[in-house]
């Protein structure tokens, strides 16, 4: 037996087929990494691109004339922003983004006031508003605005909480009670923006503060609200949007306290953890490719005879090469693994690879630390029922109809057919669909305390159903080659 | 007589409703090279492909070295060689890859074994060069050494002269004489041509539409096979009525005629005499298909 799987390994490793594919995941893998590093630098647009097209717009209306004035103040605010913006060089400086956020108002009552012929005091008021916060904006200090909003935030805290004292219906105090939360979120954030000295911009760290925020109401939102009026499937998928939102603001929280970037999906690291969604589409490419060829090809060119007039049994044989699929898979994923690590830390740098891997445990409710190694050992445990079905179908279609073209194209769309599948009886709330493989196939969705895509699956079950269709495809597979006529060739 | 290495008795094959053998029976004995003859469709393969377990047996048994192929099949399978159709050879491999993995599936073939089969079959030069830059020849010489490579007491080859040049032929005639001294190994040889293997074989068997016609020693068939005459005459009637010999009316104006050499001048005279106007006489041998249907008694072979 081992004598036939190393065979089996000898002619797959001197087949050209293999090495191409495996170059063209490589190529995939370097232009991912440079992708997800350029994307890095953050989210910016041309602003010059913005004032030549707002004032071509503004060129084309005539205040007097149009209809709509609200359209042209708007225009004309939005110039006037970018032109502030300009000043400061491009949108991503700390300076856009708070333009962005507190100038807009500003520059758009100026304009209003400006047009609209409002008095001359109120005019001079917004006015020295706005040079005020220009002036502010010269000083070049952000902490400055950071320092304003907080202020904002503890006299609101103060007027809400003695508010709170004042009042004595129940819905009432439980309404303050959620405001003063999200004042208190909000506070939070500030301060971990001094604390940590986040400037103003789009990097991972300021999305992971907005992030946290949204996060956090998501899940106040969900623990004040009363489910028990929703239909049982919208009560799950509420429940799946609560999970992923803990998940998320412990993450945002940990990555922010720490100064890591764990849940920042572009670093080199995360590549590697995730590559089962990266990288998937290959994996199952090249596994497929030596599954649905194994048996055909033999059959195709003849050389089937030559194995069949060994001593050894019919079903040794088909176990022989069935094994090596499942060899050849497990060399397929470590190699991805491989390159990811290899090119990733080349393009990104290693030393996203000395952060801890964190995960979120739903069923402690905290953040477990873990080792890579073994992180990604259990995340191939769990994806292999995936590729080891498909593996199969394909070995099993290879080997009744002896034909590796039809082999491979079921597999693939079978493969791509499946999240339609899943789609399509979540739209229709099939509950028979939890005998179907594809929503059991992957078991990494029960880790951790997850809830699994559908309700009511448990991990025991999926295993189950995995073994049936496995058996279901294995045992015609048998059959069909034990009393297969080797016909002229 | 060796020892029986092959008996299949009563081989018959259908496919749905077609009986592609009805009843073959042969038996092979240490050191016997049997020529199995017959046309194209005759059944030659599909007998092969029973005797090596690749196809299932509708009734009768096939043994090899005593063990029933059916039931014992690995323990059968021991100790076959055999070539089907044409070299089964992973053409992306080089020969010695080939080789290879074949030994691989024998404990017993180790890689001085490997060597001394490349030597025997001359392939030494080109044998570590991929299969697709092998000629037809050096591809049929490969598949008998990897037929050869874990010395089976049985070498079954199908046509193994099937596209080759005369100078392939004669190679590979050459080269499986050589195995049948050295290694003393009963041989197996399908062909549909008699000829092309008839100094190879000590035995023939001719087949059918599915039937064995008959198995019988090489050297009768060949006894058979004399030397006739052909007589071109004005009137091959008038000649049947004057000579006293066997004789056989091709054409109008010529005749075979069955005489021993030294009998030609006496039969020359005699016609002579009678008026017979001879244009040409030549010498004409008996196909070795021709003796052995007259032996048999049986009909023309296609």
């Amino acid at each position: 037996m081992i004598n036939l799987i190393r065979n089996e390994l000898t002619k797959i490793s001197k087949k050209k087929s293999i090495y191409i594919t495996l170059l063209i995941t490589l190529a995939f893998i370097i232009l991912a990494n440079f992708i997800y590093q350029m994307s890095n630098d953050g989210y910016s647009y041309d602003v010059s691109q913005e004032i030549k097209f707002y004032e071509e717009q503004l060129k084309g209306i005539d205040l007097k004339t149009t209809p709509d004035k609200e359209m042209y103040l708007s225009y004309e605010t939005q110039l006037r922003m970018n032109k502030l913006i300009q000043k400061y060089g491009d949108s991503g400086t700390w300076q856009a983004k708070i333009i962005n956020e507190q100038g807009y108002e500003l520059i758009e009552q100026l304009v209003h006031c400006e047009y609209m012929g409002a008095s001359q005091a109120e005019l001079e008021q917004v006015k020295a508003k706005y040079e005020d916060f220009v002036a502010k904006l010269g000083l070049g200090d952000w902490k400055y605005f950071t320092e304003e909003k907080l202020k904002n935030v503890e006299a609101s805290l103060e007027e809400q909480t003695k508010l709170k004292q004042t009042v004595t219906s129940q819905e009432q105090i439980k309404e303050l009670e959620y405001q003063i939360a999200e004042l208190e979120d909000t506070k939070q954030v500030i301060n971990w923006r001094l604390e940590k000295d986040i400037c103003y911009g789009y990097d991972y760290y300021n999305q992971c503060l907005s992030m946290y925020q949204m996060s956090k109401s998501d899940i106040r939102s969900y623990e004040n609200s009363n489910q028990t009026q929703l239909s049982e499937k919208e009560q799950y998928e509420n429940k799946q949007s609560y999970y992923k939102n803990l998940e998320r603001a412990a993450i945002c929280q940990y990555d922010i306290e720490h100064g890591t970037k764990i849940g920042d999906g572009s670093t080199a690291k995360s590549i590697l953890l995730n590559i089962f969604s990266e990288c998937e589409i290959f994996i199952i490419i090249m596994a497929v490719m030596i599954a649905g060829t194994i048996v055909s090809e033999e059959f195709n060119k003849g050389t089937v005879k030559l194995l069949l007039i060994k001593p050894y049994k019919r079903r040794t044989i088909l176990t022989a090469k069935f094994i090596t699929c499942i060899i050849m898979l497990m060399i397929v994923i470590l190699s991805v693994m491989l390159m990811q690590f290899v090119v990733g830390g080349m393009i990104q740098g290693f030393d996203s690879f000395g952060e801890p891997t964190i995960v979120y445990d739903h069923t402690t409710n905290q953040l477990q630390e873990m080792g890579i190694i073994k992180y990604l050992a259990m995340q191939t445990l769990g994806k292999l029922p995936i590729y080891v079905l498909l593996v199969t179908l394909a070995f099993s279609l290879s080997t009744i109809f002896t034909n590796s073209a039809l082999a491979i194209a079921i597999t693939l769309l079978g493969s791509m057919g499946a999240s339609l599948v899943n789609a399509f009886a979540q739209a229709f709330n099939l509950w028979w669909i939890k005998f179907f493989v594809t929503p059991n196939w992957d078991l990494t969705q029960y880790f951790f305390g997850g809830l699994p895509e559908f309700q009511g699956l448990t991990i025991g079950f999926s295993i189950a159903i995995i073994i049936i269709y496995m058996v279901a495809m294995l045992v015609p597979t048998y059959i069909t080659f034990q009393k297969k006529n080797i016909k002229n060739i | 007589m060796g020892e029986l290495v092959l008996k299949c008795q009563d081989l018959h094959k259908k496919f749905g409703k077609k009986e592609i053998l009805k009843g073959v029976s042969l038996e092979l004995y240490q050191s016997d090279i049997l020529g199995f003859i017959g046309p194209n469709g005759a059944g030659k393969t599909t007998t092969i492909k029973l005797i090596l377990g690749l196809q299932s047996i509708t009734s009768g048994v096939v043994s090899i070295n005593g063990y029933d192929i059916e039931k014992q099949f690995t323990k059968a399978i021991e100790k076959v060689g055999a070539i089907i159709e044409n070299p089964d050879l992973y053409m992306y491999l080089t020969g010695f890859e080939n080789l290879k993995l074949v030994a691989n599936m024998y404990p017993e073939v180790d890689r001085t074994r490997i060597m001394e089969v490349v030597k025997l079959v001359r392939l030494d030069n080109r044998i570590n060069d991929k299969v697709s830059k092998y000629s037809l020849g050096m591809r049929q010489r490969l598949g008998v050494a990897q037929a050869i490579l874990h010395k089976p007491k049985l070498l079954i080859l199908d046509e193994p002269t099937n596209g080759l040049d005369p100078e392939g032929i004669k190679e590979m005639r050459d080269l499986l004489r050589e195995l049948a001294q050295k290694e003393n190994m009963a041989i197996f040889i399908s062909s549909h041509n008699l000829a092309e293997i008839e100094t190879l074989c000590n035995k023939v068997c001719i087949i059918q539409n599915g039937n064995v016609i008959e198995t019988t020693d090489m050297q009768k068939v060949k006894e058979t096979a004399q030397i006739h005459y052909q007589f071109v005459v004005d009137n091959a009637e008038k000649l049947k009525e004057v000579l006293s010999y066997p004789t056989e009316i091709k054409q109008k104006t010529e005749a075979i005629v069955d005489i021993k050499k030294e009998q030609v001048p006496e039969a020359v005279k005699e016609l002579v005499k009678n008026d017979i106007k001879i244009y040409g006489i030549y010498e004409e041998h008996m196909s070795l298909e021709d003796a052995f249907l007259k032996k048999t008694g049986g009909n023309t072979i296609d």
